[in-house]
């Protein structure tokens, strides 16, 4: 009973904390994109290398990106913040499996792509988070160092 | 952890099993399926941890295919069979579902 309250806690604990997230980082902004930016903090590969990205010092690099609209990192700030809150691993895996996919995916379909991470990112830290306490050897009492 | 089969696990499930040999991406299961992929990925976690699915990077030189890694997705064997029962049963009416259409045809 103990276990299915604090679950509750935990659950709500996270929507409030990725909705907080989402509103500091100006994720109602998300359709608009920051996928740019997320794979040029992530790594060199990927949908800026697709859209021609010039280097970042370039007055090109100052315009307001053609497919973006100049959003800047608003929702990939938001992901990473989210992914912080998933055990070891997983938020980073969750990350690159986000990256993998916008970078082949059809430039109208990354706002709602982005979005739909976002929306289930609770889910996501729920389930990572109860795989990973299931995998965790358990240290108690039987724990002869103790 | 019970497995909740919701429609959007049935059509994940469904796009596994079409060719089970076949390793599919993140992006190839979300056109096939019609999910965006933010709500296909918790499923296919869940399928995961439930040793239903299994998945594995793709080995690949980013820079030279200019693209990340995808991430592919496979059933298990255990996952293939638990998969085609639970299809089967979500397909077959329920038993209460027959009585009551027994029951309005009898009285018709």
């Amino acid at each position: 009973m103990l276990g299915l309250i604090l679950g509750v806690i935990g659950f709500l604990a996270i929507n409030v904390v990725v909705g907080i997230a989402m509103g500091l980082t100006g994720a109602q902004n998300v359709s608009g994109l920051g996928y740019h930016h997320m794979v040029r903090d992530q790594s060199s590969v990927g949908i800026g290398r697709r859209l021609g990205e010039s280097s970042q010092g370039s007055p090109a690099a100052r315009q307001p990106d053609p497919v973006t609209g100049g959003m800047g990192g608003a929702g990939w700030r938001a992901m990473r913040t989210a992914s912080w809150l998933m055990p070891p691993g997983a938020g980073k895996r969750w990350l690159m499996e986000a990256e993998s996919y916008m970078a082949e995916a059809l430039p109208g379909k990354l706002g709602p792509a982005m979005r739909s991470y976002m929306v289930n990112a609770p889910k996501v830290v729920t389930v990572s988070w109860a795989s990973f306490l299931k995998r965790r050897p358990n240290r108690t009492r039987s724990d002869p160092a103790s | 952890m019970a497995l909740r089969m919701t429609v959007q696990t049935m059509l994940i499930l469904q796009a596994l099993l079409r060719d089970p040999s076949r390793e599919p991406y993140g992006l190839e299961l979300s056109e096939e399926t019609g999910l965006l992929p933010g709500t296909a990925y918790p499923i296919l976690l869940r399928l995961e941890h439930e040793g239903w699915v299994t998945s594995r990077w793709e080995d690949i030189d980013p820079h030279a295919e200019k693209r990340p890694p995808r991430r592919y997705y496979r059933l298990t064997a255990n996952g293939a069979a638990q998969a085609s029962v639970a299809i089967s049963n979500a397909r077959r009416p329920k038993g209460a579902a027959l009585r009551r259409l027994a029951e309005e045809g009898g009285g018709a």
